[in-house]
């Protein structure tokens, strides 16, 4: 089942749960001592509460279970996004601590930032390499996944191609694949690159539509 | 049998025109004039055919901002880096070719 679905329905039953069961409490008062004086009084919320009986009961047992649900709300929540997003502004500064002035051009320095996570997204135990993917599976068909090996060589695949041979699992939201990654010893990354200070390649305007300026 | 070894044939000759690609992006800003191999980049490699530009290959730069293409055809060709800038280049030497680097200069 979709996790978005399954979030709104678990979303769902929790708010069901959460109105109906503090009835029972309420309803053992009202059977038990129908002549009780028990009161509730204070601001909840912002609201003047002010009631007697098992309703009283009922509206305890209902805060209390606020701050119980709030915590499994989050939990849900999880179902559908089981990762953190961290956001934080950059700034690039000067040596005497200015701000870097970045100029309005099509290749913006900022764009070539890289963030190194330690612990790595990546670990390779026994030969098998783990990853973390961010986002949802709806985004693997514009997913590629590198495998480099430094001077050696590398191979290249889609997520959502090779995940059409893997042992999918949308619960713990782990994907196996079936056939191995092949990284082939490559004479043309291992000879290296000798143009390095040739005159470099000139843009032109002609060619194939640009995409993303 | 004829047909085999024309079929076989056929195919060699594609092979001797077949060429393999390489070539590096490297990045400059306007603080380090140095250039420095930008890895992660995206390299698309098309041909034009009757008005029409065809995608030959996709390649995500490695590490040291290599990137390669495969068995490509002698021709001329055109370079897409990054989706935002096009790079004309022609393919002449059978076996193997070094593309000269192309250089983005960050600002």
């Amino acid at each position: 089942m979709d996790k978005q679905i399954l979030t709104v329905i678990f979303s769902f039953a929790l708010y069901i749960i959460y109105v109906l069961l503090p009835m029972i409490p309420a309803m053992v008062i009202y059977k038990l001592f129908p002549d009780t004086t028990i009161t509730a009084d204070g601001t909840l919320s912002g609201w003047k509460v002010k009631t007697t009986g098992a309703f009283a009961g009922y509206i305890v047992t209902v805060f209390l279970g606020y701050f119980l649900v709030q915590n499994t709300h989050h939990l849900i929540a999880q179902i559908n996004n089981p990762y953190w997003e961290v956001s934080a502004k950059v700034q690039l500064l000067n040596e005497d601590g200015t701000q870097y002035h970045i100029k309005r051009s099509n290749d913006n320095l900022i764009d070539t930032l890289e963030v190194m996570v330690a612990p790595r997204l990546q670990r390779v135990n026994s030969g098998t390499v783990h990853l973390i993917i961010p986002g949802s599976r709806k985004n693997w068909e514009m997913t590629e996944l590198k495998f480099e090996i430094p001077n050696y060589g590398y191979t290249q695949i889609n997520l959502k191609e090779a995940s059409k041979n893997a042992i999918i699992d949308e619960y713990s939201l782990s994907a196996q694949l079936n056939e191995p990654i092949k990284i082939i010893v490559d004479k043309e990354v291992v000879e290296g690159y000798n143009l390095d200070n040739a005159k470099p390649l000139r843009a032109s305007d002609n060619g194939p539509t640009l995409s993303n300026n | 049998m004829i047909k085999k070894i024309m079929i076989m044939l056929l195919f060699s000759s594609l092979l001797l025109n077949a060429t393999d690609v390489k070539g590096r992006i490297n990045g400059t800003n306007s603080i380090s004039k140095k250039p420095y191999p930008l890895k992660g980049v995206s390299v698309q490699l098309y041909i034009e055919k009757s008005g029409k530009w065809l995608k030959k290959g996709k390649f995500i730069t490695n590490s040291d901002g290599m990137y390669y293409f495969k068995n490509i055809e002698l021709g001329k060709y055109t370079i897409q880096v990054n989706g935002k800038t096009n790079y004309p280049i022609e393919i002449l030497n059978r076996g193997s070719q070094e593309l000269a680097p192309i250089i983005i200069n960050y600002e």
